[in-house]
């Protein structure tokens, strides 16, 4: 880290003046030489101009260097924060010619600790957006900001006014909020789509404090998650992937591995890598829990403690052994609950106490931020709203129409408030009603701060000069309450005011305030205490105050309306990345659907992609099914986020040809929207239970996804005799491991006698990749890291459902077992630069060839696309260019990194194993006269990963890691038999689990 | 082929040397027939879908085809593949029959030859359109550029290929061309006018004398010579585009004479087909005779039960392999997915032929006909399955991919026979379809009283009383 101190001295920004400093105005036909360098002179000279056009833009402190102007080519680096989602992991965006081009996690963000997931990844493209609005609206027409702000003020003045958010993780935010409310007498209603409101209400009533303790999984020896998807979508993802991780290190001395039991109705990415799932229905959770309490209860010595919920539950004896394991590593345990039951979630809470893990993995002093929504205040505030006692409504961040089901009368409600102030940045369902649309920027072009979890701060600073005409929430409220106090000053103010003085940094506040913007990451003790007092009476309080859902009956299914790690909520819909980007679970992309079980399929009579209408009263959806295994058979579960109006934008995405389909018609969206099944009973909106009849509709719909076969096992009847399983997946189990590590995995070998010479002998280094399976879980922010980093383009729907997705890196996604001994196996492939590479040899033009660092090379000018490579890759990693793939908006080439060829029609192409990192790590370590270090490169999907699961080095070099790694009991690799010698080794995936848990297959269920 | 004269008698009727000429020059010089017309309409269209469909095919992307990341190749190199096995026959049937001295092979070795070459013009169409960038197609051949200069890559099977295609079309032409020279010099003599003169050029001055004859004969020799050993070269390198893969079902060092054999077989079956077509539409019965038609019935049979054999060594080598990838990909041949396809493949190629072991088959010209285009078919589906059944179902399931052909790819394959049937339609119009003065060698060796040596091309031959076929009939029995 340099010194900071030349921040004072140096006032010039990086950012260029304006974005058309960006796209260089070289004109069409009759551009000649001389006029391009012309203006791309120009374009450098106004790029060292400092801010002046359009105000926001102010100090910026970028993170490495302080040269005061872009120097074309050269990439920088500013720290800043992902606004993906709200648990506001630390980011560094690295910035090419005044733009940012690709968000890595900031490895000095102490939450998010460098991991990043794919929603975080693939909101760089949202900056990229040419739909986000321009400027503010009055009535749906374009106004100023000066007639938009009268137009706002003149309607505060003494009415009843109402501010509806989600919850605000950025404290100046906040502060401006409550400036706010307190001038005009307003309210605050903070609310999520997706809650966690009920563990909020549970803390309530049973420590006295409305929070959401931080979960430590590193701490915990065994953990029991039911229905909380904490690794793929569950309140701060990166965080708890990182902790998991971190708690699970199954090799060497010092290996330690928690227990993980999961406990779900739906299969979810935590699901899939826990030790041990049981299946059960949606309202079978509470009693599990319940019964879970009972016998923690009793070995606790508290047994009256436990009460009279009915704890009537499956798998008893395995509920019991769970609570024994629990009890076991009480005080090193942690029990989570991801349901919107309050009284579960106060099973939750009582458990936790009862195992002594508040203050050791739940931290009360510290608690998450992620989640302040209250679903009784929206509840309320819609009340209001509908009696015409709200004048203006302030809703940020939030599609109330969209979110909301349909028999709340969103809209109706709405009409009723006098008038609707909407920030959203895209036109959405909720705005289109609104009065005034006073836009938000995007992250990555504004000024921000987070706090996600008590005294963790972190500070977003612009990369890029505003792509449009917006204001922060906090920077309209203040314009409405009469301040002109510019954005930039507001957060700054805000720190000055009270997190500077919290600190007991000894420079003046300009200097911690540029340390902290260099760092992107500061910690703050808070004043703030928690005031946490256990009352033994809670639980049974809250379990009385709500009710337990009901069983539902026969001939219906219990609804599971969840959330896909791609396109986790509606506001993520827009996004061609995350759309595309394979589900972990069921591969499928572009969509969301119905899935089932395959036995409740059959039952049905439905087949894979069947449309069925799941209704409950008038409430109705159609969609698609999916069978899923795992999932628990009376439950069938669709994804949110999804029929997103606007989406149609995605109609033409993929390449427009004879046969070509559009990825969605146009007027329609992208999947259905699934909130009209959505429960909002009294307390809360409720996403799971509920009971609804589904009856196919005789229609089809073709469902894409990247995989045809699921399992490890080839079809039973084309299984030959030592053939049957697909040994590409290793699994052992850790107590294998700790008894016999080099027994613990049994690999192919590979054929050691050759007829041939060495193909490639080198002394150098030999890139290489070794991907820990046990680390991984599968969240694919490595498939859209690897996608933002190397230019792979979204194709569409249509191309994936013909096989023919683009991505470099893809999840494969096995499932070995059936029923309760379910495996679900996540492997990261792509290419395994081979040093005997099949396809190096059949390439008639040497289009791919081999470096002399190991690298299997692919070369975009030489090919002439015959694809012969691609029939010869025994990984199936290689990607043909098919079609010349929309490239016209050039708002969205700017997410385009420039190191990375844009690959023509034609071309074949794969993991280059991101060949322009190595070389800029090898020009770094030759301008300094070293060696590469180890660790000094790193590939797009090893920075992305939150768990640490890839690992990147130089395999000749035996002191690397990834050669320790490549060495070590868990190696193997995949197809090693065919001696192609990959460069990339796999530790195979270890599952702490007993055969008995997981072998025997016991089929006990209600025993 | 107990009596040696058998096929001596190539032709039948009994033809004097003039006839003969008549027979095989008059088409030429009148218009053409209706059916002529009717047939090459067709095979232009077809011919014109085609182009429409590779025009739009180079102008969009291979996106345009089926194909996915998994099966790189298809309907493309099936075509290919199943095109250059037709143009076997035509060699065989020139070159190596020429070199053992078959004469019965003097009336059908034209066309044959012909259809050797068209199909090696259509085949040489794939992997020219194959190519993501066909405009680079060049960069395949080995030749000095200031790119390095960077060479092509000796290892790979594609450029063997390019070589053997290569190679092959340029012999099988060269050998057509030499042998059609008398012919064509008979042609000028009873032509007038331009015609006159573009025959005269391309019978380079042929004049009949016995210094043309033995320079025509050493040539032809030498280029059967040639041409020899290419039957066998260029299926087997053909074959290495799959033998030398790591692929399951591919890796097989079965291929090279698996491949041979198929083409042989799948090119006489082209030929019996057209024979049969042509025999019909230009009347000549008398020159492409029921033995004619048995003996490559004959050759059916054999190479049909090799191609079985074939077919079960692929079995029994994934099986003795031991290696579980190679079981499971014959195993998902027969009865994966596609299982339809290799149920023609093996039907056809297998069970059908082997009805040609009963006379009564073999006589029946409409089963005959009916045979061969199955036969043909089989063969299609042959590489068909080789290669997308290979690819689909490889070594790691999550890749696996099936295949369905778009239109595009129906109407490039449609397209490719209109190109073939244009070609020789063509062919049939205008170039001798019969080697003529091959024809005459034999009919003048076997008429004992005409002692002299084969006459020169073009010159009125003595009228012949004719054999009984009472004695026709007995000699071929």
């Amino acid at each position: 880290m340099t010194d900071t101190s030349h921040h004072a001295a140096d006032r010039h920004s990086r950012i260029p003046a304006t974005i058309d400093d960006l796209v260089l105005p070289v004109e069409r036909e009759g551009s000649s030489r001389r006029t391009f360098l012309k203006l791309a002179g120009f374009g450098v000279a106004s790029a060292t101009l400092a801010g002046c056009s359009r105000g926001v833009t102010r100090l910026v402190v970028p993170r490495l260097d302080a040269s005061d102007s872009v120097t074309p080519g050269l990439a920088y680096w500013t720290a800043t924060t992902c606004g993906g989602c709200e648990a506001r992991c630390g980011v560094l965006a690295r910035c090419r010619d005044g733009r940012p081009v690709k968000l890595e996690g900031n490895p000095e963000h102490a939450i998010s600790r460098g991991g990043l997931c794919a929603v975080g990844q693939a909101s760089l493209l949202d900056l990229y957006d040419g739909t986000r609005r321009d400027g503010a609206l009055v009535r749906g027409k374009k106004a100023s900001w000066n007639d938009a702000d009268a137009v706002v003020r003149a309607a505060l003045a003494n009415s009843r006014v109402r501010i509806l958010t989600r919850t605000i993780t950025s404290p100046s935010t906040r502060a401006g909020i409550e400036r706010f409310t307190k001038q005009f007498g307003a309210s605050h209603v903070e609310w999520d789509p997706r809650s966690a409101s009920a563990i909020l209400a549970a803390h309530d009533a049973c420590f006295g404090a409305r929070v959401l303790p931080r979960m430590h999984f590193d701490r915990a020896h065994v953990i029991a998650s039911f229905d909380a998807d904490f690794l793929g979508t569950w309140l701060s993802p990166v965080d708890f992937a990182r902790d998991y991780a971190a708690g699970r290190r199954p090799d060497g001395d010092d290996a330690t591995m928690s227990r993980h039991v999961h406990v779900e109705s739906h299969l979810s990415l935590t699901g899939s890598a826990a030790d041990e799932r049981l299946a059960v229905a949606p309202s079978e959770l509470r009693p599990t829990l319940a019964l879970l309490r009972k016998h923690v209860a009793d070995l606790a010595g508290a047994a009256d403690a436990a009460g009279s919920e009915p704890t009537d539950a499956p798998y008893a004896t395995r509920i019991e052994h769970l609570a024994q394991e629990l009890w076991g590593a009480r005080g090193k345990s942690l029990v989570v609950c991801g349901s919107d039951n309050a009284g579960t979630q106060a099973l939750t809470v009582h458990i936790n106490q009862l195992l002594g893990n508040y203050g050791k993995t739940l931290d009360l002093e510290q608690p998450s931020l992620v989640r302040r929504g209250d679903d009784k205040a929206l509840l309320a505030l819609i009340e209001e709203m509908r009696n015409g006692k709200v004048d203006v409504l302030i809703v940020d961040g939030l599609d109330l129409v969209y979110e909301l089901p349909d028999d709340v009368g969103t809209t109706e409600a709405l009409t009723k408030v006098g008038t609707v102030v909407s920030t959203s940045p895209l036109a959405d369902e909720t705005s289109a009603v609104a009065a005034v649309v006073a836009p938000t920027p995007h992250e990555l072009e504004s000024w921000n701060d987070a706090e996600a979890v008590r005294g963790h701060f972190s500070l977003s600073q612009p990369t890029v000069p505003p792509l449009r005409a917006a204001r922060t929430l906090r920077h309209s409220l203040a314009a409405w309450m009469g301040d002109d106090t510019d954005d930039h000053d507001l957060v700054q103010a805000y720190w000055q005011t009270s997190v500077y003085p919290r600190t007991k940094a000894k420079g003046s506040f300009q200097s911690f305030f540029d340390r902290a913007l260099h760092d992107g990451y500061v910690a703050v003790p808070s004043p703030e205490r928690t005031r946490a007092r256990w009352r033994a009476d809670g639980p049974a309080k809250m379990l009385a105050a709500s009710a337990a859902p009901a069983a539902v009956a026969d001939g219906s299914l219990a609804l599971v309306v969840y959330s896909k790690v791609g396109v986790p909520e509606g506001r993520n819909a827009h996004n061609p990345w995350l759309q595309e980007m394979p589900d972990p679970l069921t591969t499928l992309v572009w969509d969301n659907y119905a899935c089932v079980a395959p036995a409740t399929a059959a039952r049905m009579g439905v087949r894979p992609g069947d449309v069925v209408r799941i209704a409950d009263g008038d409430a109705a959806v159609e969609v698609p099914v999916r069978t899923l295994p795992g999932i628990h058979p009376d439950t069938i579960a669709v994804a949110r986020g999804y029929g997103v109006s606007g989406t149609d934008r995605f109609s033409s995405i993929g390449p427009s040809w004879l046969e070509g389909e559009l990825t969605v018609q146009e007027g329609g969206t992208v999947g259905r929207r699934v909130s009209p099944l959505l429960t909002l009973d009294k307390n809360s909106l409720r996403t799971s239970g509920r009971a609804v009849t589904v009856t196919p509709t005789g229609d089809h719909e073709d469902l894409a996804g990247t995989q045809d076969h699921h399992r490890l096992e080839v079809p039973a009847h084309l299984a030959v005799r030592g053939g049957a399983v697909r040994d590409v997946a290793l699994v052992t189990t850790f107590e294998k491991l700790q008894k016999d590590p080099d027994h613990a995995v049994h690999a192919h070998e590979a054929h050691d006698v050759s007829l041939w010479p060495t193909d490639h002998a080198n002394d150098g280094p030999r890139w290489g990749m070794a991907i820990d399976l046990a680390a991984c879980n599968g969240c694919s922010g490595c498939v859209v890291a690897c996608q933002a980093e190397n230019n792979v383009p979204s194709v569409g729907k249509d191309e994936v459902l013909r096989h023919r997705e683009m991505t470099w890196l893809r999840m494969d996604r096995y499932f070995s077992g059936t029923g309760d001994d379910l495996r679900v196996h996540h492997q990261p492939m792509m290419c395994h630069h081979c040093a005997n590479a099949p396809c190096e040899t059949v390439c008639p033009v040497l289009a791919t060839a081999h470096s002399s660092d190991g690298l299997n090379q692919q070369v975009y000018n030489r090919c002439v696309g015959t694809r012969y490579c691609a029939n010869n890759c025994p990984y199936k990693v290689r990607r043909f260019n098919w079609f010349d793939y929309p490239r016209a908006d050039e708002l969205n080439n700017l997410a385009l990194n420039p190191d990375v060829t844009v690959r023509s029609r034609g071309v074949m192409e794969k993991c280059s194993m991101c060949v322009q990192r190595i070389q800029e790590g090898k020009a770094e370590a030759a301008r300094r006269g070293e060696d590469v270090a180890d660790g000094a490169i790193q590939m797009a999907c090893q920075q992305s990963c939150p768990s640490g699961a890839i690992v990147f080095g130089d395999l000749h070099d035996p002191e690397s890691a990834v050669a320790k790694l490549a060495h070590g009991p868990r190696s193997y690799q995949v197809l090693a038999e065919l001696n192609v010698d990959p460069g990339v080794t796999y530790l195979a995936d270890v599952r702490n689990a007993s055969e008995f848990a997981n072998g025997s297959g016991t089929g006990e269920r209600h025993g | 082929m107990d009596d040696p004269h058998a096929f001596e008698r190539v032709i039948d009727g009994d033809k004097t040397l003039t006839q003969v000429t008549h027979d095989v020059f008059s088409p030429l010089e009148r218009r053409g027939t209706g059916r002529w017309w009717a047939g090459f309409l067709l095979a232009v269209s077809a011919l014109l879908l085609g182009l429409i469909a590779v025009a739009y095919q180079v102008q969009t992307g291979i996106g345009t085809w089926g194909l996915n990341r998994t099966v790189g190749w298809a309907f493309d190199i099936t075509n290919f593949v199943f095109w250059v096995g037709i143009g076997h026959a035509g060699t065989l049937i020139s070159a190596v029959l020429l070199l053992f001295r078959q004469k019965w092979r003097t009336s059908i070795n034209r066309a044959a030859e012909a259809m050797t070459i068209f199909a090696v013009m259509c085949a040489g169409v794939f992997p020219l359109i194959h190519m993501g960038r066909p405009w680079l197609a060049h960069w395949v051949f080995p030749y000095p550029n200031p790119r390095g200069p960077l060479w092509v890559n000796w290892r790979s099977p594609l450029l063997w290929d390019v070589f053997a295609i290569g190679t092959y079309f340029t012999i099988s032409a060269l050998f057509w061309y030499v042998g059609l020279i008398p012919d064509l010099a008979t042609a000028r003599d009873r032509a007038n006018g331009m015609r006159k003169r573009i025959l005269a050029f391309f019978s380079l001055g042929w004049d009949g004398s016995a210094r043309t004859w033995s320079r025509h004969e050493t040539a032809c020799i030498l280029l059967a010579a040639l041409a020899t050993p290419l039957v066998v070269s260029v299926h087997s390198v053909v074959s290495t585009d799959f033998a030398t893969a790591v692929i399951p079902g591919w890796h097989a060092t079965l291929f090279p004479p698996y491949f041979v054999i198929g083409a042989v077989f799948s090119g006489f079956a082209m030929v019996l087909t057209l024979m049969l077509v042509a025999r019909k539409v230009m009347h000549f019965e008398d020159y492409i005779t029921q033995r004619h038609i048995g003996a490559i019935c004959k050759v059916l049979v054999f190479t049909g039960t090799i191609v079985g054999l074939a077919y079960l060594t692929e079995f029994f080598t994934a099986w003795y392999s031991a290696s579980p990838y190679e079981r499971f990909v014959m195993l998902n041949r027969v009865i994966g997915p596609t299982g339809w396809a290799f149920g023609i493949m093996f039907s056809c190629n297998v069970v059908v032929p082997q009805l040609l072991w009963f006379r009564r088959v073999r006589n029946s010209l409409v089963t005959v006909f009916i045979l061969s285009l199955l036969v043909n078919v089989g063969m299609w589906f042959e590489r068909f399955v080789i290669i997308s059944t290979s690819l689909g179902r490889g070594f790691l399931p999550s890749a696996w991919a099936s295949y369905t052909p778009t239109l595009i790819e129906i109407a490039t394959l449609i397209g490719s026979f209109g190109l073939f049937f244009t070609l020789f339609l063509l062919f049939c119009r205008f170039v001798p379809m019969i080697a003529a003065a091959e024809i005459k060698t034999v009919i003048a060796r076997r008429h004992a009283n005409d002692d002299v040596a084969p006459e020169a091309a073009g010159a009125a031959a003595r009228p012949e009383a004719p054999e009984s076929s009472e004695t026709t009939e007995r000699r071929a029995a």
